[in-house]
Protein backbone atom coordinates (compact mmCIF):
# COMPACT_ATOMS: atom_id res chain seq x y z
CA UNK A 1 0.00 0.00 0.00
CA UNK A 2 1.63 3.73 -1.15
CA UNK A 3 1.62 5.29 2.25
CA UNK A 4 1.39 8.96 -0.08
CA UNK A 5 -2.39 8.28 -0.88
CA UNK A 6 -4.14 11.01 0.15
CA UNK A 7 -7.05 9.58 2.94
CA UNK A 8 -8.58 13.32 4.38
CA UNK A 9 -8.38 16.61 4.24
CA UNK A 10 -4.82 16.32 2.40
CA UNK A 11 -3.81 13.89 5.07
CA UNK A 12 -1.50 11.09 4.32
CA UNK A 13 -1.64 8.21 5.81
CA UNK A 14 1.51 8.00 7.30
CA UNK A 15 0.54 11.54 9.34
CA UNK A 16 -2.74 9.62 10.61
CA UNK A 17 -0.03 6.89 12.25
CA UNK A 18 2.93 9.72 13.04
CA UNK A 19 0.01 11.76 14.79
CA UNK A 20 -1.54 9.31 16.55
CA UNK A 21 2.06 8.08 18.23
CA UNK A 22 3.31 11.17 18.98
CA UNK A 23 -0.10 12.11 20.67
CA UNK A 24 1.01 8.20 22.55
CA UNK A 25 4.49 9.66 22.94
CA UNK A 26 2.99 12.90 25.08
CA UNK A 27 0.66 10.63 26.80
CA UNK A 28 3.45 8.03 27.77
CA UNK A 29 5.75 10.98 28.78
CA UNK A 30 3.41 12.90 31.12
CA UNK A 31 2.55 9.51 33.17
CA UNK A 32 6.47 9.01 33.30
CA UNK A 33 7.01 11.91 35.40
CA UNK A 34 3.82 12.44 37.04
CA UNK A 35 5.33 11.36 40.27
CA UNK A 36 7.15 14.74 40.69
CA UNK A 37 4.95 17.29 40.72
CA UNK A 38 5.20 20.08 38.07
CA UNK A 39 7.63 18.53 36.00
CA UNK A 40 7.14 17.17 32.82
CA UNK A 41 8.11 16.67 29.35
CA UNK A 42 4.84 17.42 27.34
CA UNK A 43 5.63 21.16 26.99
CA UNK A 44 9.23 20.41 25.48
CA UNK A 45 7.34 17.20 23.61
CA UNK A 46 5.26 19.68 21.66
CA UNK A 47 8.03 22.34 21.21
CA UNK A 48 9.80 19.97 19.37
CA UNK A 49 6.91 18.13 17.60
CA UNK A 50 5.88 21.99 16.38
CA UNK A 51 9.90 23.10 15.28
CA UNK A 52 10.02 19.77 13.58
CA UNK A 53 6.55 18.96 12.43
CA UNK A 54 5.03 22.62 11.83
CA UNK A 55 1.83 23.73 13.56
CA UNK A 56 -0.53 21.89 12.10
CA UNK A 57 0.12 18.17 12.98
CA UNK A 58 1.47 19.22 16.23
CA UNK A 59 -2.28 20.98 16.82
CA UNK A 60 -4.19 17.84 15.62
CA UNK A 61 -1.61 15.84 18.49
CA UNK A 62 -2.90 18.35 21.13
CA UNK A 63 -6.27 18.17 20.19
CA UNK A 64 -5.49 13.91 21.03
CA UNK A 65 -3.98 14.49 23.67
CA UNK A 66 -6.09 16.65 25.52
CA UNK A 67 -9.08 14.17 24.93
CA UNK A 68 -6.85 11.20 25.87
CA UNK A 69 -6.43 12.74 29.27
CA UNK A 70 -10.71 13.07 29.42
CA UNK A 71 -10.24 9.24 28.94
CA UNK A 72 -7.59 8.84 31.97
CA UNK A 73 -9.02 11.40 34.07
CA UNK A 74 -12.59 12.29 33.51
CA UNK A 75 -14.61 15.25 32.31
CA UNK A 76 -13.64 18.29 34.27
CA UNK A 77 -12.84 22.28 33.77
CA UNK A 78 -9.07 21.73 33.72
CA UNK A 79 -9.18 19.30 30.80
CA UNK A 80 -11.32 21.88 28.93
CA UNK A 81 -8.25 24.34 29.48
CA UNK A 82 -6.37 21.71 27.73
CA UNK A 83 -8.01 22.06 24.40
CA UNK A 84 -6.37 25.85 24.86
CA UNK A 85 -3.19 25.96 26.65
CA UNK A 86 -1.46 23.77 24.69
CA UNK A 87 -2.39 24.68 21.07
CA UNK A 88 -1.04 28.53 23.02
CA UNK A 89 1.85 27.08 23.34
CA UNK A 90 2.05 25.28 19.84
CA UNK A 91 1.14 28.95 18.19
CA UNK A 92 3.37 30.84 19.90
CA UNK A 93 6.50 28.46 19.10
CA UNK A 94 5.41 28.48 15.56
CA UNK A 95 5.62 31.81 15.57
CA UNK A 96 9.14 32.39 17.11
CA UNK A 97 10.51 29.18 15.38
CA UNK A 98 11.93 31.33 12.36
CA UNK A 99 12.83 34.10 14.94
CA UNK A 100 14.58 32.59 17.40
CA UNK A 101 17.76 30.27 16.72
CA UNK A 102 19.29 29.00 19.61
CA UNK A 103 18.06 26.77 22.15
CA UNK A 104 18.12 29.22 24.75
CA UNK A 105 15.46 30.88 23.42
CA UNK A 106 12.97 28.05 23.32
CA UNK A 107 13.94 27.48 27.16
CA UNK A 108 12.85 30.71 28.11
CA UNK A 109 9.36 30.55 26.01
CA UNK A 110 9.03 26.86 28.10
CA UNK A 111 10.28 28.72 31.05
CA UNK A 112 7.49 31.29 30.84
CA UNK A 113 5.07 28.77 29.82
CA UNK A 114 5.04 27.00 33.24
CA UNK A 115 5.43 30.20 35.05
CA UNK A 116 2.30 30.86 34.02
CA UNK A 117 0.49 27.65 33.34
CA UNK A 118 -0.74 28.24 37.51
CA UNK A 119 -2.20 31.63 36.11
CA UNK A 120 -3.67 30.22 32.64
CA UNK A 121 -6.01 27.72 34.65
CA UNK A 122 -6.67 30.29 37.85
CA UNK A 123 -7.92 32.80 34.77
CA UNK A 124 -9.73 29.83 32.69
CA UNK A 125 -11.50 28.30 36.25
CA UNK A 126 -12.41 31.83 37.17
CA UNK A 127 -15.14 31.67 34.09
CA UNK A 128 -16.98 28.99 36.22
CA UNK A 129 -16.07 29.46 39.70
CA UNK A 130 -15.81 32.79 39.82
CA UNK A 131 -12.69 35.38 40.38
CA UNK A 132 -12.00 34.84 44.24
CA UNK A 133 -11.76 31.10 43.13
CA UNK A 134 -9.28 31.56 40.51
CA UNK A 135 -7.28 34.36 42.71
CA UNK A 136 -7.04 31.71 45.74
CA UNK A 137 -5.93 28.74 43.10
CA UNK A 138 -3.10 30.80 41.03
CA UNK A 139 -1.61 31.95 44.67
CA UNK A 140 -1.89 28.58 46.48
CA UNK A 141 0.02 26.97 43.16
CA UNK A 142 2.41 29.66 42.73
CA UNK A 143 5.00 27.88 44.73
CA UNK A 144 4.07 24.97 42.29
CA UNK A 145 4.35 27.58 38.82
CA UNK A 146 7.90 28.62 39.87
CA UNK A 147 9.14 24.60 39.68
CA UNK A 148 7.25 24.15 36.44
CA UNK A 149 8.53 27.05 35.25
CA UNK A 150 12.27 26.49 36.29
CA UNK A 151 12.17 22.48 35.60
CA UNK A 152 10.97 23.44 31.61
CA UNK A 153 13.54 25.85 31.29
CA UNK A 154 16.41 23.05 32.55
CA UNK A 155 14.42 20.10 30.46
CA UNK A 156 14.40 22.40 27.59
CA UNK A 157 18.22 24.21 27.59
CA UNK A 158 19.42 20.27 27.78
CA UNK A 159 16.96 18.16 25.65
CA UNK A 160 15.44 20.42 23.55
CA UNK A 161 18.37 20.74 20.84
CA UNK A 162 19.34 16.86 20.88
CA UNK A 163 15.51 15.80 20.25
CA UNK A 164 14.99 17.89 17.69
CA UNK A 165 18.12 16.92 15.74
CA UNK A 166 17.12 12.95 15.94
CA UNK A 167 13.65 13.48 15.15
CA UNK A 168 14.17 15.76 12.18
CA UNK A 169 16.79 13.15 11.25
CA UNK A 170 14.08 10.49 11.70
CA UNK A 171 11.76 12.55 9.55
CA UNK A 172 14.03 13.00 7.20
CA UNK A 173 14.90 9.43 6.63
CA UNK A 174 10.89 7.84 6.86
CA UNK A 175 8.82 10.60 6.24
CA UNK A 176 7.88 11.30 2.59
CA UNK A 177 6.82 14.77 1.91
CA UNK B 1 28.11 23.77 27.72
CA UNK B 2 29.24 25.81 30.47
CA UNK B 3 27.62 28.79 30.05
CA UNK B 4 24.05 26.41 29.75
CA UNK B 5 25.38 24.62 33.29
CA UNK B 6 25.27 28.47 34.44
CA UNK B 7 21.51 29.42 33.23
CA UNK B 8 20.72 26.10 34.88
CA UNK B 9 22.53 27.17 38.46
CA UNK B 10 21.46 30.59 37.92
CA UNK B 11 17.53 29.36 37.56
CA UNK B 12 17.96 26.98 40.47
CA UNK B 13 19.05 29.97 42.61
CA UNK B 14 15.83 32.21 41.04
CA UNK B 15 13.68 29.16 42.57
CA UNK B 16 15.41 29.43 46.17
CA UNK B 17 15.07 32.67 46.11
CA UNK B 18 11.13 33.05 44.76
CA UNK B 19 10.39 30.53 46.79
CA UNK B 20 11.71 32.22 49.97
CA UNK B 21 10.13 35.32 49.07
CA UNK B 22 6.72 33.69 48.96
CA UNK B 23 7.16 31.74 51.82
CA UNK B 24 7.90 35.68 53.80
CA UNK B 25 5.15 37.81 51.71
CA UNK B 26 2.55 35.47 50.58
CA UNK B 27 2.97 31.87 52.16
CA UNK B 28 0.42 30.82 54.86
CA UNK B 29 2.84 31.47 57.95
CA UNK B 30 3.11 29.64 61.44
CA UNK B 31 3.20 30.94 65.11
CA UNK B 32 5.99 29.15 67.49
CA UNK B 33 5.36 29.06 71.12
CA UNK B 34 2.53 27.13 73.06
CA UNK B 35 -0.91 27.35 71.86
CA UNK B 36 -4.49 26.20 72.76
CA UNK B 37 -6.97 25.74 70.35
CA UNK B 38 -10.46 24.13 69.83
CA UNK B 39 -11.57 21.19 67.40
CA UNK B 40 -14.96 20.47 67.00
CA UNK B 41 -15.62 17.65 64.45
CA UNK B 42 -19.25 17.06 63.40
CA UNK B 43 -20.34 14.20 61.00
CA UNK B 44 -24.09 15.17 61.13
CA UNK B 45 -25.48 11.76 59.83
CA UNK B 46 -23.42 9.67 62.28
CA UNK B 47 -24.73 12.20 64.87
CA UNK B 48 -20.82 12.75 65.79
CA UNK B 49 -20.23 16.08 67.42
CA UNK B 50 -17.37 15.86 69.45
CA UNK B 51 -15.24 19.21 70.70
CA UNK B 52 -11.32 18.78 71.53
CA UNK B 53 -9.33 21.26 73.69
CA UNK B 54 -5.45 20.89 72.53
CA UNK B 55 -2.42 22.79 73.96
CA UNK B 56 -0.13 22.47 71.07
CA UNK B 57 3.41 24.10 70.22
CA UNK B 58 3.25 23.30 66.28
CA UNK B 59 2.70 25.91 63.95
CA UNK B 60 0.40 24.07 61.31
CA UNK B 61 -3.04 22.71 61.53
CA UNK B 62 -2.09 19.67 59.84
CA UNK B 63 0.96 19.41 62.42
CA UNK B 64 -2.12 18.95 65.52
CA UNK B 65 -3.62 16.86 63.40
CA UNK B 66 -0.80 14.15 62.89
CA UNK B 67 -0.41 14.56 66.53
CA UNK B 68 -3.42 13.71 67.85
CA UNK B 69 -4.04 11.27 64.79
CA UNK B 70 -5.05 9.03 67.66
CA UNK B 71 -7.21 10.84 69.80
CA UNK B 72 -9.18 11.96 66.79
CA UNK B 73 -9.09 8.42 65.21
CA UNK B 74 -7.79 9.96 62.05
CA UNK B 75 -6.73 8.92 58.83
CA UNK B 76 -5.35 10.83 56.26
CA UNK B 77 -3.44 10.92 53.16
CA UNK B 78 -0.88 12.92 53.63
CA UNK B 79 0.81 12.95 49.76
CA UNK B 80 -1.92 14.15 47.87
CA UNK B 81 -1.31 16.63 45.42
CA UNK B 82 -3.45 19.08 47.59
CA UNK B 83 -1.56 18.23 50.76
CA UNK B 84 -2.80 16.70 53.73
CA UNK B 85 -6.09 15.15 53.01
CA UNK B 86 -8.50 13.67 55.67
CA UNK B 87 -9.91 10.90 54.56
CA UNK B 88 -11.52 9.85 58.34
CA UNK B 89 -11.96 10.80 61.37
CA UNK B 90 -13.45 9.55 64.71
CA UNK B 91 -13.86 6.26 63.15
CA UNK B 92 -15.79 7.79 60.44
CA UNK B 93 -14.20 7.59 56.77
CA UNK B 94 -15.09 9.57 54.02
CA UNK B 95 -16.92 8.53 50.62
CA UNK B 96 -14.27 10.19 48.80
CA UNK B 97 -16.50 10.06 45.01
CA UNK B 98 -19.61 12.37 47.36
CA UNK B 99 -18.11 14.11 50.63
CA UNK B 100 -15.32 15.32 52.17
CA UNK B 101 -14.14 17.20 55.43
CA UNK B 102 -15.02 20.70 55.19
CA UNK B 103 -11.71 22.50 57.58
CA UNK B 104 -13.59 25.98 59.18
CA UNK B 105 -11.76 28.25 60.73
CA UNK B 106 -13.12 30.45 63.97
CA UNK B 107 -16.52 30.46 61.60
CA UNK B 108 -15.39 30.95 58.39
CA UNK B 109 -13.98 28.43 56.10
CA UNK B 110 -10.31 27.94 55.89
CA UNK B 111 -8.31 29.26 53.22
CA UNK B 112 -5.89 26.46 52.99
CA UNK B 113 -5.62 22.32 52.86
CA UNK B 114 -5.16 21.42 56.85
CA UNK B 115 -1.26 21.63 55.96
CA UNK B 116 -1.54 25.08 54.91
CA UNK B 117 -3.35 26.73 57.82
CA UNK B 118 -0.88 28.30 61.00
CA UNK B 119 -2.41 27.30 64.44
CA UNK B 120 -2.91 30.69 66.57
CA UNK B 121 -3.87 30.43 70.26
CA UNK B 122 -7.04 30.79 70.39
CA UNK B 123 -8.61 29.38 67.20
CA UNK B 124 -11.31 27.51 66.78
CA UNK B 125 -11.49 24.83 64.45
CA UNK B 126 -14.04 22.90 62.80
CA UNK B 127 -14.07 19.27 60.40
CA UNK B 128 -17.05 18.75 59.35
CA UNK B 129 -17.92 16.16 56.30
CA UNK B 130 -19.77 17.53 53.70
CA UNK B 131 -21.39 16.55 50.41
CA UNK B 132 -19.50 18.15 47.18
CA UNK B 133 -22.84 19.91 46.11
CA UNK B 134 -22.84 21.93 49.35
CA UNK B 135 -19.25 22.85 48.23
CA UNK B 136 -19.70 24.39 44.94
CA UNK B 137 -22.97 25.76 45.44
CA UNK B 138 -22.65 29.73 45.12
CA UNK B 139 -25.83 30.45 46.20
CA UNK B 140 -25.36 28.93 49.53
CA UNK B 141 -24.43 32.79 51.35
CA UNK B 142 -27.62 33.89 49.79
CA UNK B 143 -29.82 31.31 51.05
CA UNK B 144 -29.18 31.47 54.40
CA UNK B 145 -29.98 35.73 54.35
CA UNK B 146 -32.72 36.64 56.41
CA UNK B 147 -34.79 38.78 54.31
CA UNK B 148 -38.03 41.02 55.03
CA UNK B 149 -40.46 40.85 52.17
CA UNK B 150 -44.05 42.26 51.42
CA UNK B 151 -46.39 40.30 49.77
CA UNK B 152 -49.95 41.62 48.87
CA UNK B 153 -52.74 39.74 47.61
CA UNK B 154 -55.62 41.55 45.57
CA UNK B 155 -58.95 40.09 44.01
CA UNK B 156 -61.05 42.81 43.56
CA UNK B 157 -63.98 41.01 42.75
CA UNK B 158 -63.97 39.90 46.22
CA UNK B 159 -63.22 42.78 47.81
CA UNK B 160 -59.76 40.96 48.97
CA UNK B 161 -56.73 43.02 49.67
CA UNK B 162 -54.62 41.92 51.94
CA UNK B 163 -51.18 42.34 53.00
CA UNK B 164 -48.15 40.10 54.58
CA UNK B 165 -45.00 40.87 55.61
CA UNK B 166 -42.84 37.81 55.77
CA UNK B 167 -38.99 37.17 57.32
CA UNK B 168 -37.87 34.95 55.25
CA UNK B 169 -34.15 32.67 54.21
CA UNK B 170 -35.73 31.40 50.91
CA UNK B 171 -34.39 32.34 47.77
CA UNK B 172 -37.13 32.24 45.36
CA UNK B 173 -40.51 33.34 45.48
CA UNK B 174 -42.68 30.49 44.62
CA UNK B 175 -40.80 29.07 47.88
CA UNK B 176 -41.94 31.91 49.74
CA UNK B 177 -45.45 31.01 49.04
CA UNK B 178 -45.07 27.41 49.52
CA UNK B 179 -43.52 28.32 53.18
CA UNK B 180 -45.90 30.13 54.32
CA UNK B 181 -48.72 28.47 52.05
CA UNK B 182 -50.84 28.04 55.59
CA UNK B 183 -51.04 31.74 56.10
CA UNK B 184 -51.72 32.39 52.28
CA UNK B 185 -54.53 30.17 52.60
CA UNK B 186 -52.73 28.98 48.95
CA UNK B 187 -53.33 26.37 46.54
CA UNK B 188 -50.73 25.50 44.07
CA UNK B 189 -49.67 22.87 41.60
CA UNK B 190 -46.06 22.48 39.95
CA UNK B 191 -46.50 22.86 35.99
CA UNK B 192 -43.75 22.65 33.33
CA UNK B 193 -43.78 26.38 33.86
CA UNK B 194 -43.24 26.69 37.88
CA UNK B 195 -45.11 27.02 40.73
CA UNK B 196 -49.21 27.87 39.56
CA UNK B 197 -51.15 29.14 42.29
CA UNK B 198 -54.89 28.18 42.07
CA UNK B 199 -56.23 28.89 44.94
CA UNK B 200 -55.54 31.98 47.50
CA UNK B 201 -56.99 33.60 50.26
CA UNK B 202 -59.87 31.23 49.95
CA UNK B 203 -60.64 32.65 46.16
CA UNK B 204 -60.10 29.43 43.79
CA UNK B 205 -59.45 30.36 40.25
CA UNK B 206 -61.05 29.82 37.21
CA UNK B 207 -57.80 29.33 35.15
CA UNK B 208 -60.20 29.66 32.07
CA UNK B 209 -60.78 33.09 32.05
CA UNK B 210 -58.58 34.70 35.22
CA UNK B 211 -55.28 34.46 36.05
CA UNK B 212 -52.76 36.09 38.97
CA UNK B 213 -50.88 38.97 37.83
CA UNK B 214 -47.50 39.45 39.55
CA UNK B 215 -46.07 43.05 40.53
CA UNK B 216 -42.36 43.19 41.64
CA UNK B 217 -42.13 46.79 43.52
CA UNK B 218 -45.07 47.86 41.30
CA UNK B 219 -43.74 46.50 38.13
CA UNK B 220 -45.04 43.27 36.21
CA UNK B 221 -43.35 40.46 36.25
CA UNK B 222 -41.25 39.28 33.55
CA UNK B 223 -41.07 35.45 35.09
CA UNK B 224 -43.34 33.53 37.29
CA UNK B 225 -42.93 32.84 40.83
CA UNK B 226 -40.71 30.07 41.22
CA UNK B 227 -38.71 32.68 38.65
CA UNK B 228 -38.41 35.41 40.78
CA UNK B 229 -35.51 35.93 43.12
CA UNK B 230 -36.26 37.69 46.17
CA UNK B 231 -34.32 40.47 47.42
CA UNK B 232 -34.71 42.43 50.92
CA UNK B 233 -37.30 45.03 51.08
CA UNK B 234 -39.03 43.59 47.88
CA UNK B 235 -42.85 44.60 47.11
CA UNK B 236 -44.82 41.85 45.44
CA UNK B 237 -48.22 41.88 44.64
CA UNK B 238 -50.36 38.81 43.03
CA UNK B 239 -53.55 40.96 41.59
CA UNK B 240 -56.29 38.97 39.63
CA UNK B 241 -56.86 39.78 36.50
CA UNK B 242 -59.26 38.13 33.51
CA UNK B 243 -57.47 37.18 30.12
CA UNK B 244 -58.15 39.65 27.59
CA UNK B 245 -60.56 38.01 24.88
CA UNK B 246 -58.22 37.49 21.91
CA UNK B 247 -60.29 36.97 18.93
CA UNK B 248 -63.80 36.74 19.95
CA UNK B 249 -64.06 41.01 20.14
CA UNK B 250 -67.96 40.48 19.84
CA UNK B 251 -67.95 38.35 23.13
CA UNK B 252 -66.36 41.98 24.47
CA UNK B 253 -69.01 43.87 23.51
CA UNK B 254 -71.55 41.55 25.04
CA UNK B 255 -70.14 41.92 28.10
CA UNK B 256 -70.28 45.64 28.60
CA UNK B 257 -74.10 45.44 26.48
CA UNK B 258 -76.59 46.10 29.49
CA UNK B 259 -78.01 42.91 29.99
CA UNK B 260 -82.06 41.97 31.73
CA UNK B 261 -81.93 39.37 34.29
CA UNK B 262 -84.83 38.00 36.55
CA UNK B 263 -83.80 37.83 40.36
CA UNK B 264 -86.42 36.24 42.69
CA UNK B 265 -86.02 35.74 46.60
CA UNK B 266 -87.94 33.73 48.39
CA UNK B 267 -88.19 33.64 52.15
CA UNK B 268 -90.50 30.70 52.81
CA UNK B 269 -91.15 31.38 56.83
CA UNK B 270 -91.95 34.86 56.43
CA UNK B 271 -93.86 34.50 53.48
CA UNK B 272 -91.39 36.52 51.22
CA UNK B 273 -91.45 35.72 47.61
CA UNK B 274 -90.32 38.94 45.23
CA UNK B 275 -89.24 39.24 41.84
CA UNK B 276 -87.48 42.10 40.50
CA UNK B 277 -86.02 42.90 36.99
CA UNK B 278 -82.65 44.23 36.97
CA UNK B 279 -80.64 46.01 33.76
CA UNK B 280 -77.65 45.66 34.44
CA UNK B 281 -73.72 45.94 32.87
CA UNK B 282 -72.02 43.86 35.57
CA UNK B 283 -70.48 40.97 34.75
CA UNK B 284 -71.34 38.58 38.27
CA UNK B 285 -74.52 38.18 40.40
CA UNK B 286 -72.58 39.63 43.35
CA UNK B 287 -71.70 42.91 41.47
CA UNK B 288 -75.04 43.15 40.53
CA UNK B 289 -76.80 42.65 44.19
CA UNK B 290 -74.08 45.09 45.39
CA UNK B 291 -75.40 47.94 43.03
CA UNK B 292 -79.14 46.95 43.79
CA UNK B 293 -78.84 46.31 47.43
CA UNK B 294 -80.94 49.51 48.52
CA UNK B 295 -83.72 47.69 46.33
CA UNK B 296 -83.21 44.56 47.89
CA UNK B 297 -82.58 45.95 51.43
CA UNK B 298 -79.52 44.15 51.33
CA UNK B 299 -76.87 43.02 54.02
CA UNK B 300 -73.39 41.39 53.05
CA UNK B 301 -70.15 40.50 54.06
CA UNK B 302 -67.09 39.65 52.11
CA UNK B 303 -65.62 36.04 52.90
CA UNK B 304 -63.27 34.16 51.85
CA UNK B 305 -65.99 32.23 49.84
CA UNK B 306 -67.13 35.42 48.41
CA UNK B 307 -70.16 37.37 49.05
CA UNK B 308 -72.08 36.08 51.51
CA UNK B 309 -75.55 37.37 52.53
CA UNK B 310 -76.54 38.76 56.14
CA UNK B 311 -79.75 40.27 55.09
CA UNK B 312 -82.37 40.61 52.32
CA UNK B 313 -85.87 42.14 51.88
CA UNK B 314 -85.44 43.17 55.74
CA UNK B 315 -84.74 39.09 56.67
CA UNK B 316 -81.99 38.67 59.16
CA UNK B 317 -80.49 35.22 58.05
CA UNK B 318 -79.34 32.96 61.18
CA UNK B 319 -75.94 31.97 59.63
CA UNK B 320 -75.83 28.89 62.28
CA UNK B 321 -79.30 26.98 60.92
CA UNK B 322 -80.32 28.37 57.45
CA UNK B 323 -78.68 29.53 54.27
CA UNK B 324 -80.07 31.18 50.66
CA UNK B 325 -79.92 28.67 47.87
CA UNK B 326 -78.89 30.10 44.90
CA UNK B 327 -80.85 28.49 41.60
CA UNK B 328 -79.44 29.42 38.12
CA UNK B 329 -82.38 29.24 35.82
CA UNK B 330 -83.97 26.63 37.66
CA UNK B 331 -80.91 25.06 38.15
CA UNK B 332 -78.62 24.62 41.50
CA UNK B 333 -75.60 27.38 41.01
CA UNK B 334 -72.42 25.33 41.08
CA UNK B 335 -70.80 28.45 42.73
CA UNK B 336 -71.60 31.08 44.92
CA UNK B 337 -72.93 34.65 43.74
CA UNK B 338 -69.14 36.34 43.34
CA UNK B 339 -68.51 33.12 40.45
CA UNK B 340 -72.24 33.23 38.73
CA UNK B 341 -71.36 34.93 35.10
CA UNK B 342 -74.31 37.07 34.61
CA UNK B 343 -76.05 36.11 30.94
CA UNK B 344 -78.61 38.18 29.47
CA UNK B 345 -82.38 36.86 30.19
CA UNK B 346 -80.65 34.76 33.30
CA UNK B 347 -83.72 33.57 35.97
CA UNK B 348 -81.69 33.94 39.59
CA UNK B 349 -83.42 32.65 42.85
CA UNK B 350 -82.05 33.08 46.18
CA UNK B 351 -84.09 30.34 48.51
CA UNK B 352 -84.13 30.70 52.06
CA UNK B 353 -83.57 26.76 53.28
CA UNK B 354 -82.54 24.91 56.21
CA UNK B 355 -78.96 23.38 56.46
Amino acid sequence: MNSNVETFNGMKVQDLVLISILSASLTAGKLALSFVPNVEVVSLLFMVYTVALGVKRTLLISVIFATTEIFLYGFSTWVLGYYLIWPILILATGVLKGKVKSEYGFAIISGIFGLSFGFFFAVFESFFYGIAYGMAYWARGIPLDILHGASNYIIAIILFNPLVKIFSSQLKQYYIR
Amino acid sequence: MNKKILSIIGVIAAVIILGALYNTYLGPSGVEGEKEVSLQVIVDKENINEEFTFQTDHEFFGELLEEEQETLKLSYDEHSTLGMMITGALGYEVDSSSEYFHILVNGEDAEYGASGIPLIDGDEYVLELRGFGEMDDPDEGEEAEDKEVTFRVTIEKENIAEEFTFQTEQEYLSQLIEEEGETLEAEYEDTDFGLSITEILGYELDASTEYLHILVNGEDAETGVSGIEMIDGDEYELELRSFAPMDDEEDEGEVSDTMEVTFIVTIDTEDIAEEFTFQTEQAYVSEMIEDEAEVLELEYEMTDFGMSITEILGYEMNSDGEYLHILVNGEDAETGLSGIEIKDGDIYELQRRDF
